[in-house]
C-alpha cells in the first residue's frame, strides 16, 4: 500500500513538473497519457482506467498545491533602463529631424533651404514647395505605412514587399503630375514669372521624394538609414540650390533642376532597394493585397496627418496670403524666427517618445502583473505615466525655448522677430502635447478621435490668424498659433485622459 | 446529387498530414457525392496542397488571421459590401442585438458548457448578427468588451486572471468569431473532421435547417488543445481555455447526429465529455492496399538499416523523443540512420530538434528530409518504421507502414494500440530508452522484423482497407440523411 501511495505521489510530482497549473482530473489525464501512462499502468495502480487514476493523482496535487501564482516580468537593471531611455529619447528627436536638419544646414552651412536671403518671390516658390510637399506626402503615406506595419507584424514579408513596391511606384509616379497641377493652380493667371514655376517644381519634386523616402524609414525604425537619407537629400538640394544662385538670373536652371531631381530620385530608389532587401520572401507566395481596403482603412490616418501639418503651417500661410497678385508672398521677417522656433520641438519630442514608449510598454507589462480585479490600479499607473509625460514635455519645452532664445537672440533682428520666435516657440510646446495625443491614438488604432479636435484647431488658427493679421499686425499670426495650439492641446489632453481611463478597453481593441 | 459540406480546421486542402489524407481519400472515393469544403485556417495566403477531386464544387478558405477585414481575401467581396456592413453597424446595434447572445456564449464558455443547447443557440444568434454587420466594428466595440468584462473580470474566479491575458483571450475570441461572419453554402449534410471550431457551421446549419451533422474525431480535439496550452499559463488561464475548448467540443457533440471516432481510444474521452454512447461509432481509417504494399525499392544495403519516421515536425509528434532514442540505438547498432519525412509546421520546434541532433552528435545519423509525395516508396526503403508521437488518433503512418509490410515501433498513444494489435512493438510515450529498445529489438532480429511485417500487412488487409472504410461512411451518410427525410415526412403528415 505504501509503495502504491509513493508511486501516486511520484506521478503527481511528474504531472506538476510538466505543468504546475493542472486544472482538473481531465487535465491530469492528458499529462499522464503524455507521460506514457496507459490503461494497463492504471490497472497496476488498482484503477479501472486512466481517468480514475487521474482523479486520485489530482487529489494529491490539490493537497500539495501551493497557493499563489508566479508569473511576472523580469525587471531590467538600472543600466539597461538608462540605455533604453537614451535610445528612446534619441529616436524621439528624429521625429523633429526635418526641422532640425533643415535649420542646422541653414545655420551652419548657409545653404539657404530657408531662403531668407533671397527675394520674397523666390522664397515663395521654395517655401510653398516645402509646405505643399509635406502636405501631399502626409496625405499619401499613412495608408501604406500602416499596412506595411500590419504585414510586418504578421511576418508576411511577401506582402510587405508588395505594399512597399506599390508605395514607391505610386509616390514616384504621382509626384510629377501633382507638382504640375499645384503649380498651375497657384499660378493660374500667371502671377509668377516662368522661372518661378521651374523653381517650384524642382523643389516640390525633390522635397516630396525626400519625405516619401523617409516615411517607411520612420515606420520601420531604420534610424541610421533615416539620418543618412536626410543628410544626403538635403545636402544635394542645398548644394544644387547654391550652384543655381539667383534663380531669376540663371539660364541653366533646367539643367540644375534635372541634376537635383536625378540625385534625389537615386536616393529614393536606393531607399526602396534597401528596404526591400530587408524583407525576404516567405512561404506565402500567393499574396493578394486589396488596395481599396487598404486605402479606406488608412483614410482617417491620412486626414489626421494632413490636419496636423496644415495646423503647423496655418500661421505662415495666413502671413503669406496676400489676396492679390501674387496670391502668396513670403514675408522674410516672419520666416527666420518661424523657422528657428521649430527647433524648440526637438527636446520635447525626445521626452514625448520616451514616455510614450514607457506608456505602451506599461500597458503590456503591468497587464501581466495585475489581475483583472485590480483594474483601477492599472488605470492609475498609466495615468501617472501620462501626467509625467505631459509635465516633461512642458518643462523641457519651456527650458528649450529659454535656452534657444539665449543662444539665438543675436540672429533675431529686432523686437518683432523676438516676439514671433517666443510666441511660436510656446505654441510648439503645446504642439508636442498635441502630437503625443495623436501618436497615442494611432498606437491604439483610434485615428478618428483627434480629427474633430484638429479640425477645430485649424479653423480657429485660420480665422483668428486672419482677424489678427488684418486688424492688428502681421506678427500676430504667431499669437493666433499660440492661442489655437494651447486650446487644441488642452482638448487633446482631455481626449487622451479619456483613453487612459479606459485603457484596458482601448488597448484590447487596438487591432 | 447529395451535397456534403466538409468542415476542416488547419488541414485539408491547405496543409498536409494525416487528417488531410483522410479527407482527401474520403472525398476522392465518394464519387457519388458532391463536396463543398470549408477550411478554417490561420491565413488567406495559402495554396492548395492537394489536387482537388472532381466532385469538389467549392473550397471556402476561412482565415481567422491574416487580413484586417473578414472576407477581404474573397474576390467577390467588394469595398461597397464592406462599407455597407460597416455603416449598418453601430454601438447600439452591438449592444442590443449582439451583446445578449455573446453574454450567453461567454457564460457557457466559462463553465465549460453546462447547457449545450443554450450555447448552440447563442452561437446561432451571433452568426445571424455577424453576417449582417461588420465583424471588425463588432468585436472592437465597447459593448463587446463590456460583456467580456462583466462575464469574466467581475466573476469571482476569473477576476484573478491577469489583465493582459484577459485582453489576449478576448482578442483571440474576436478572431475566432470571424468564422461566424460567413454565409455557409447550401448543403444536405455537414461532416466535420473534428469536434472543433470548424464544426460550428455544422451546429448552425443543424439549428437553422435541421441539416444532418456528423463528426469524425481523429485525435480528441479537447484533449489535443490541452496539450497545446502554453506552459506559462497560470491556473486560472488554463481553466478558462480548457473550459472554452470543452464548451466547443460539447456543443459539437450535442448537435451531431453521429460521432465517428477513428479508434476506440477516443471513445473514452467522448464518454468523459458526456456524449451519449448511442451516438458514437468507431470507423477505422482505411488505406489503399494496392498503393501501400511491400515493394523492392532497394533501401537495405548489407548490414546498413534505415529507420523511417513519417511525421510533421511538431511538438505533438515528439521528434525529440526519436532524436534522443537514436543516441542509444546508434551506440548499439552503428549501421543505422533515421530519416524523418514531413513538413515543418513549427519552426521553433524544428530548430530545437536540430539543436538536439547537434548536441548528441547525430548529424550523420538523423536526417530531416522534408515532405514527400511518395510515402509508399519511403516506407519501403525503411527497415523499420518508428512513430514517436505524444498524441495520435488512428495514425495513417502506422497503418500505411503496416500495409507496406514493415515492422512498426510506436508509442502507445491514442489508437495506435488498436492499429498495431500484436503486429508491432508498443512503447511508452516520452521514453527514448524504451523507444530505442523497441527499435533495437527489430534491428537486431531480421526474423522478428520479417514476421511482424507480414502479420502487419495481413492485419491491414483484414481490418483497414479502403473498401471497409468507404462502405462504413456511405452507410452512415445514408443513415443520417434518411433519418432527416423520415423526420420531415412525419412533420409533413402532422399538417
Amino acid at each position: 500500500m505504501a509503495e502504491v501511495l509513493t508511486d501516486i505521489e511520484t506521478l503527481a510530482q511528474s504531472v506538476l513538473e510538466v505543468n504546475e497549473n493542472v486544472k482538473d482530473y481531465l487535465d491530469t489525464a492528458v499529462i499522464l497519457e503524455a507521460l506514457g501512462v496507459t490503461k494497463e499502468t492504471a490497472k497496476r495502480y488498482g484503477h479501472r482506467d486512466i481517468f480514475s487514476l487521474a482523479k486520485q493523482v489530482f487529489e494529491v496535487i490539490e493537497y500539495y498545491r501551493l497557493k499563489g501564482e508566479t508569473i511576472g516580468v523580469k525587471r531590467r537593471s538600472r543600466l539597461e533602463s538608462l540605455m533604453e531611455g537614451i535610445k528612446l529619447f534619441a529616436s524621439g528627436i528624429t521625429l523633429s529631424s526635418p526641422w532640425m536638419i533643415i535649420t542646422l544646414i541653414y545655420l551652419l552651412f548657409k545653404v539657404s533651404l530657408l531662403p531668407t536671403q533671397v527675394t520674397p518671390i523666390a522664397a515663395t516658390s521654395i517655401n510653398l514647395a516645402l509646405v505643399l510637399s509635406i502636405l501631399f506626402t502626409a496625405g499619401l503615406t499613412p495608408a501604406f505605412m500602416r499596412k506595411i506595419l500590419y504585414f510586418t507584424h504578421q511576418q508576411n514579408y511577401s506582402a510587405v514587399r508588395k505594399v512597399l513596391t506599390a508605395y514607391f511606384i505610386v509616390g514616384g509616379v504621382a509626384v510629377a503630375p501633382v507638382s504640375y497641377v499645384l503649380m498651375k493652380a497657384l499660378n493660374l493667371p500667371a502671377f509668377y514669372p516662368d522661372w518661378w514655376n521651374v523653381n517650384f517644381i524642382l523643389f516640390f519634386v525633390s522635397f516630396s521624394l525626400l519625405w516619401l523616402s523617409t516615411a517607411p524609414l520612420y515606420a520601420l525604425r531604420a534610424y541610421g538609414a533615416l539620418v543618412f537619407t536626410y543628410l544626403s537629400s538635403l545636402a544635394t538640394i542645398g548644394v544644387i540650390y547654391n550652384f543655381m544662385g539667383d534663380p531669376s538670373q540663371e539660364t541653366l536652371v533646367h539643367l540644375y533642376g534635372l541634376l537635383a531631381g536625378s540625385l534625389v530620385a537615386i536616393i529614393y530608389l536606393s531607399t526602396y532597394i534597401y528596404l526591400r532587401s530587408k524583407f525576404k520572401l516567405e512561404e506565402y507566395r500567393v499574396v493578394r493585397v486589396r488596395f481599396p481596403f487598404m486605402i479606406i482603412l488608412g483614410v482617417p490616418y491620412s486626414v489626421v496627418n494632413l490636419l496636423y501639418f496644415i495646423f503647423i503651417f496655418t500661421d505662415r500661410l495666413v502671413v503669406w496670403y496676400t489676396g492679390g497678385n501674387p496670391p502668396f508672398l513670403v514675408n522674410l521677417q516672419y520666416e527666420l524666427p518661424a523657422s528657428l522656433a521649430l527647433i524648440v520641438l526637438t527636446v520635447p519630442f525626445g521626452f514625448m517618445n520616451y514616455y510614450l514608449h514607457r506608456l505602451y510598454n506599461f500597458m503590456v507589462e503591468e497587464g501581466k502583473m495585475l489581475r483583472a480585479s485590480m483594474i483601477e490600479k492599472y488605470r492609475q499607473s498609466l495615468a501617472k505615466i501620462y501626467r509625467k509625460m505631459q509635465v516633461a514635455i512642458s518643462v523641457s519645452g519651456l527650458a528649450s525655448l529659454a535656452v534657444l532664445y539665449f543662444l539665438l537672440h543675436g540672429w533675431l533682428r529686432g523686437e518683432n522677430e523676438a516676439f514671433i520666435f517666443i510666441h511660436l516657440g510656446l505654441g510648439h510646446v503645446f504642439l508636442a502635447h498635441i502630437l503625443s495625443t495623436i501618436l497615442l491614438c494611432f498606437y491604439l488604432h483610434r485615428p478618428n478621435l483627434p480629427i474633430p479636435i484638429l479640425t477645430l484647431g485649424v479653423t480657429l488658427n485660420l480665422l483668428l490668424g486672419f482677424i489678427l493679421t488684418r486688424t492688428v499686425e502681421l506678427r500676430f499670426a504667431a499669437v493666433s498659433y499660440l492661442v489655437s495650439s494651447s486650446i487644441v492641446a488642452v482638448l487633446a489632453m482631455l481626449a487622451s485622459l479619456k483613453l487612459i481611463r479606459k485603457a484596458e478597453y482601448y488597448y484590447y481593441s487596438a487591432f | 446529387m447529395i451535397r456534403v459540406l466538409m468542415l476542416c480546421e488547419g488541414t485539408y486542402p491547405f496543409y498536409r498530414g494525416g487528417v488531410s489524407t483522410w479527407t482527401h481519400n474520403l472525398i476522392s472515393n465518394l464519387e457519388d457525392y458532391r463536396f463543398l469544403i470549408l477550411s478554417v485556417t490561420s491565413t488567406p495566403f495559402l495554396s492548395l496542397k492537394y489536387e482537388l477531386p472532381t466532385n469538389v464544387d467549392e473550397v471556402l478558405n476561412v482565415p481567422l488571421w491574416g487580413t484586417e477585414i473578414v472576407k477581404e481575401h474573397i474576390g467577390e467581396f467588394k469595398l461597397r459590401d464592406f462599407l455597407g456592413l460597416s455603416l449598418s453597424t453601430s454601438e447600439r446595434d452591438v449592444q442590443e442585438e449582439f451583446a445578449p447572445s455573446f453574454k450567453t456564449f461567454l457564460n457557457e464558455v466559462k463553465y465549460g458548457c453546462r447547457n449545450p443547447k443554450r450555447l448552440g443557440e447563442a452561437i446561432y444568434e451571433m452568426h445571424l448578427f455577424l453576417t449582417r454587420h461588420d465583424h471588425r466594428k463588432t468585436v472592437r466595440s465597447e459593448s463587446f468588451w463590456k460583456t467580456v468584462w462583466e462575464e469574466l473580470a467581475e466573476d469571482k474566479l476569473y477576476g484573478n486572471i491577469k489583465i493582459s491575458r484577459l485582453i489576449e483571450f478576448s482578442r483571440i475570441i474576436g478572431f475566432l468569431l470571424r468564422l461566424l461572419s460567413y454565409e455557409y453554402p447550401e448543403t444536405d449534410l455537414c461532416h466535420s473532421s473534428a469536434a472543433a471550431l470548424c464544426g460550428l457551421p455544422g451546429v448552425i446549419l443543424k439549428i437553422r435547417e435541421g441539416i444532418p451533422y456528423i463528426i469524425t474525431e481523429h485525435g480528441v480535439y479537447f484533449r489535443e488543445r490541452i496539450l497545446d496550452l502554453p506552459l506559462d499559463a497560470t491556473l486560472i488561464e488554463r481553466i478558462l481555455w480548457i473550459n472554452f475548448y470543452r464548451a466547443i467540443s460539447r456543443v459539437n457533440h450535442y448537435y451531431a447526429d453521429k460521432i465517428l471516432p477513428v479508434c476506440s481510444f477516443n471513445v473514452n474521452w467522448e464518454k468523459e465529455l458526456g456524449t451519449p454512447l448511442e451516438k458514437i461509432e468507431v470507423i477505422y481509417n482505411g488505406v489503399d492496399v494496392e498503393r501501400f504494399r511491400p515493394m523492392d525499392v532497394g533501401g537495405v544495403e548489407g548490414d546498413f538499416k534505415r529507420i523511417v519516421v513519417m511525421a510533421r515536425i511538431d511538438k505533438l509528434k515528439d521528434i525529440t523523443n526519436m532524436v534522443e532514442a537514436m543516441t542509444y540505438v546508434s551506440r548499439e547498432y552503428p549501421n543505422v540512420r533515421c530519416e524523418v519525412y514531413g513538413p515543418i509546421v513549427d519552426e521553433r520546434y524544428h530548430e530545437m530538434c536540430r539543436r538536439k541532433v547537434k548536441e548528441f552528435k547525430l548529424e550523420r545519423k538523423v536526417f530531416f528530409m522534408g515532405p514527400t509525395d511518395k510515402p509508399e516508396l519511403v516506407y519501403n526503403k525503411g527497415y523499420v518504421v518508428a512513430q514517436p508521437s505524444l498524441s495520435e488518433g488512428f495514425p495513417y503512418t502506422v497503418v500505411e507502414a503496416m500495409a507496406c509490410g514493415k515492422p512498426v515501433v510506436a508509442t502507445d498513444v491514442g489508437g495506435v494500440r488498436e492499429a498495431l494489435g500484436e503486429c508491432g512493438i508498443l512503447v511508452p510515450a516520452r521514453s527514448p530508452v524504451d523507444l530505442a529498445e523497441g527499435l533495437l529489438k527489430v534491428l537486431k532480429d531480421d526474423k522478428l522484423a520479417e514476421k511482424l511485417g507480414e502479420k502487419a500487412r495481413n492485419r491491414v488487409l483484414k481490418f483497414f482497407t479502403y473498401e471497409k472504410f468507404l462502405e462504413n461512411y456511405r452507410r452512415v451518410y445514408l443513415e443520417v440523411l434518411s433519418e432527416k427525410t423520415l423526420k420531415e415526412a412525419s412533420t409533413w403528415r402532422k399538417f
